[in-house]
């Protein structure tokens, strides 16, 4: 191209933001290497006693871990469920109103979550009773909805119909239309927005310390407590164990569905 | 089965999980404050310095980062619109990936960077350029730092979605017709992407009006925005009324936003074509 | 108004090579039109005229004057898209007199070769409606419009033709043909379709991999490919092997086709050698069905008989190893079986020397 100097400006902000973007994160893992309590950097020496300290020391790391699995895998594998068929019943038929029902069903995205989780809060301790996992899996359940009902609509949207006919013509009854042609069709859409639903899920702070009892406390508030008392490199430890995690799902996305349907 | 019927079923299990478990509790909390306390603490909120500066605080940061990360995020997205090297492929994994790393621990590397004794003022004192550690952590800078970390991937994808859906062409044809780069940027890439642009910033400032673990880690305790607030009357000063109208402000705040943006700019979506080309 | 000259211009992208030592001149007010299919090169080279993209090796100079680096938006050169690339969010007179503004001339001015070149291309009356709501080939003479408000010196046009259905293209063609004359402006055309090409051009150069294959008038390319790859591309159907036979008699010599002798004119088999294995091509619509049995009539048998409105296309088979594809004027019924004769006409059989 002939403007080179236009993109040569572009790409040496692109290249700043990468790099912006990329530091605190490559920080922390090189920070988590570190022997000493205090963080220097580079670091003086190599050491793992730090991620030794997730599972040891008081972070209570582990518990948390396990917690967020569970809110995150229940409340995803019912709102995959739920969502695809509200996504169903908006692209798979024509009535008036489908747009007041998909803002209906994303509504969830337009409210700040610390309005909703103090609603709830105020709610749970109205009707009392509603204790541990429950109080965070609820919240869960309806903020992550949107994400699924937004991506399989996504694909859905551009849906070839007639496929159906087609399939139907040669035979195939209606449940074997729609789990051997509508729901292969639309899988990547419901796994872009499956897997974007656990994150949100996986990664929620500000429901989850609204609603967390003593008893259930996700990973996210977990780290957030520790924090505050001890602001030591297990935490570089554990983020960089939640950053690999990220990394491996990425490439694996990439594999499997392709990055571009989390591009929208 | 009529195909009604099979709508209506297909509709039913997610209207129901949001209207009993979203919208009835938004909406009777919203009527039990009211019913308990009358519109007082919405007025508290609109009379009290405290809070007006609270708001003002708020859509300060969020007005910032959202100029900021349009800013950088503009021509890094135009970047990887055109770009056919391998660098495009990195450069989308690495915009994702803060996506799918939890905020907490993004925030936590801003705080390490960003200490009295963090990275930052190490290096600045290794090298003789102050003789003070600054203070970085625990300001409102450090709150836009970490928010634009946070909101920069949106502003991307949500640029380069519509930067991608312009026809080189377009560009070409400009140049053919006399006009150098910068004029053709101003008269025919930037309007072309002006719905993208509205709509990534509106994401992005609501992203960062509501936003509750950047604040909360960065900006320490005596930084306050609309989030932290929430928690803090809830949690602090036990004043549930408060706690409610910040809620409910904030919200309204949002959809007044949105609502603003969505009709003020329908009529040249519309024209546009949704920024494609006809 | 310009003479254009490409002198021994190459583009590399990394180890492909798109265009290799290629050389032009186009005369002033010519139209050419480089033919060729996919990735022959043929688009590169129009980018590297326009000036988006610079050769590697060799220059292009406009009116004798070198471009070098000199960047699209100070070449003065119009350009067409194939997909017309208006600009969306502008009306119909925004686009057009874009180019007449960047140039600052008086609004006066501007508005009255807006309107006069919205006449020529008879779109007067449209000038606020916006792309989207113009059909196709009312886009297509806003992009020509628009390129030619600005008075270039070359004007390229990328596929002109290839978006139209088949009404608006005879209409298009016309219609361009005779812009283009009344301006006298010096023309490139890039397309991958022949008849596009001839029904334009004053003349064609047929490329292949970067390289030019030959150059001729319209008629020449059209009726004497110069190569049978060339032949295959501008639509010839059948094509025979052979052997070249011996000496010229009455100007046509002999070559063996599967046992049978066809003559073929002296002048077409220039330069072969008797013995040489060569390749015999015509087109469907110069074969005929005859009645009797003569020089260079062969007997087969029909295969299969499409009916394509005003001809008959017709597989015969048994003439020739290779089957053959003559068509005829009229309706024929297909008779699987049926024995045909099939005239071959001297002077409208081409000859290619097939290499060892």
């Amino acid at each position: 191209m002939r403007d080179g100097h236009v993109n040569l400006l572009c790409k040496i902000v692109a290249i700043l933001v990468m790099i912006f973007l990329v530091a605190p994160l490559l920080i922390i893992i090189v920070v988590s290497f570190t022997p000493t309590a205090v963080i220097t950097f580079p670091p003086q020496g190599f050491s793992l006693r730090w991620y030794a300290n997730i599972f040891t020391g008081t972070g209570k790391f582990m518990s948390g871990l396990v917690n967020s699995l569970k809110v995150g895998v229940l409340a995803t594998a019912i709102d995959v469920f739920v969502g695809v068929f509200g996504a169903l019943s908006i692209c798979r038929y024509n009535f008036k109103g489908k747009n007041v029902l998909l803002n209906y069903f994303t509504s969830p995205m337009y409210v700040p979550s610390i309005a909703f989780a103090f609603v709830l809060l105020q709610v749970y301790s109205q009707i009392g009773g509603i204790t541990g996992m429950t109080r965070v899996f609820i919240g869960h359940l309806i903020i992550i909805l949107p994400y699924i009902v937004r991506n399989t609509v996504s694909v859905l949207h551009v849906f070839n119909w007639t496929l159906e006919d087609a399939a139907a013509s040669l035979g195939a009854n209606p449940i074997q239309v729609f789990f051997k042609v509508t729901i292969p069709l639309a899988k990547p859409g419901i796994v872009s927005g499956g897997i974007l639903a656990f994150l949100y899920s996986f990664d929620e702070v500000a429901l989850s310390s609204l609603l967390s009892s003593p008893r259930f406390v996700t990973l996210p508030i977990r780290i957030m407590n520790y924090m505050e008392l001890t602001f030591d490199p297990t935490l570089a430890a554990i983020s960089t164990l939640l950053i690999l995690a990220s990394l491996i799902i990425i490439v694996l996305m990439d594999k499997f569905v392709g990055l571009d349907m989390f591009m929208k | 089965m009529d195909r009604k019927r099979q709508a209506f079923l297909l509709a039913l299990p997610a209207s129901l999980a949001l209207l009993v478990f979203f919208i009835i509790p938004m909406v009777y909390i919203l009527f039990k404050t009211i019913a308990e306390n009358g519109f007082s603490d919405f007025v508290d909120f609109f009379t009290d310095p405290f809070y007006l500066d609270i708001l003002w605080t708020t859509v300060r940061v969020s007005l910032i980062s959202t100029a900021v990360s349009l800013v950088l995020g503009y021509p890094t997205a135009y970047f990887m619109a055109r770009t056919k090297s391998r660098m495009k492929k990195v450069m989308i994994i690495i915009i994702l990936f803060p996506f799918l790393v939890s905020a907490v621990v993004r925030s936590y590397g801003w705080m390490v960077l960003l200490g009295t004794k963090g990275i930052v003022n190490q290096f600045l004192l290794g090298i003789g350029l102050i003789s003070e550690p600054l203070k970085m952590l625990n300001t409102e800078f450090a709150v836009i730092i970490g928010m634009i970390h946070l909101l920069i991937p949106y502003m991307v994808l949500g640029l380069l979605g519509v930067l991608q859906s312009i026809d080189p062409n377009v560009e070409y044809a400009a140049y053919s017709l006399g006009a150098n780069p910068l004029q053709t940027f101003a008269k025919v890439v930037f309007p072309l992407s002006t719905p993208g642009i509205i709509s990534s910033c509106v994401l992005v400032f609501t992203m960062s009006m509501t936003s509750y673990v950047t604040p909360k880690l960065l900006g320490g305790s005596k930084f306050r925005m609309m989030a932290t607030m929430v928690v803090q009357e809830i949690n602090v000063s036990f004043d549930w009324g408060a706690a409610a109208a910040i809620s409910y402000i904030l919200l309204a705040v949002i959809l007044v936003i949105q609502l603003i943006v969505t009709l003020s700019t329908s009529k040249y979506m519309k024209r546009m074509g949704g920024g494609k080309n006809a | 108004m310009a003479t254009l000259a490409l002198k021994n211009i190459t583009k590399r992208f990394g180890d492909f090579t798109a265009v290799k030592d290629f050389n032009l001149t186009v005369e002033d007010g010519e139209m050419i039109a480089l033919l060729g299919g996919s990735g022959c090169g043929k688009t590169t080279t129009l980018r590297m005229i326009a000036g988006f993209t610079e050769p590697t090796e060799g220059s292009i100079f406009v009116a004798g004057k070198e471009m070098g680096k000199i960047p699209p938006y100070k070449r003065n050169v119009g350009i067409f898209f194939q997909n017309y690339a208006l600009f969306p969010h502008m009306t119909v007179f925004e686009n057009v007199a874009f180019g007449l503004k960047l140039q600052k001339l008086p609004k006066a001015e501007i508005e009255q070769r807006v309107s006069e070149i919205l006449n020529l291309v008879k779109l007067y009356g449209l000038e606020k409606r916006y792309p989207r709501e113009l059909s196709g080939g009312q886009q297509q003479r806003v992009a020509l419009a628009r390129a030619l408000v600005t008075r270039p010196s070359i004007l390229l046009l990328d596929e002109p033709l290839s978006n139209l259905d088949a009404k608006l293209r005879v209409e298009m063609q016309v219609e361009i043909k005779r812009i283009q004359k009344e301006l006298a402006i010096t023309t490139i055309i890039v397309t991958h379709d022949h008849e596009e090409a001839v029904s334009l051009a004053d003349r064609v150069i047929v490329m292949n991999a970067g390289q030019i294959l030959q150059v001729g008038s319209p008629y020449e390319i059209f009726d004497k490919p110069n190569s049978e790859f060339i032949a295959d591309f501008m639509g010839f159907s059948t094509f025979v092997k052979g052997t070249m036979g011996g000496e010229a008699r009455d100007g046509k010599r002999p070559v063996t086709c599967s046992g049978k002798t066809i003559l073929v004119s002296a002048e077409a088999a220039e330069g072969i050698e008797p013995g040489s294995s060569v390749t015999l091509a015509t087109r469907s619509e110069h074969m005929e069905l005859v009645k009797e049995a003569g020089e260079n009539v062969v007997e087969g048998t029909m295969q299969a008989a499409t009916y394509k409105g005003h001809t008959t296309r017709l597989e015969v088979a048994g003439c020739f190893d290779e089957v053959i594809y003559p068509a005829a004027d009229e309706y024929i019924e297909l008779e699987a079986g049926k024995p045909l004769l099939v005239h071959l006409p001297v002077d409208r059989l081409c000859v290619y020397k097939n290499n060892a």
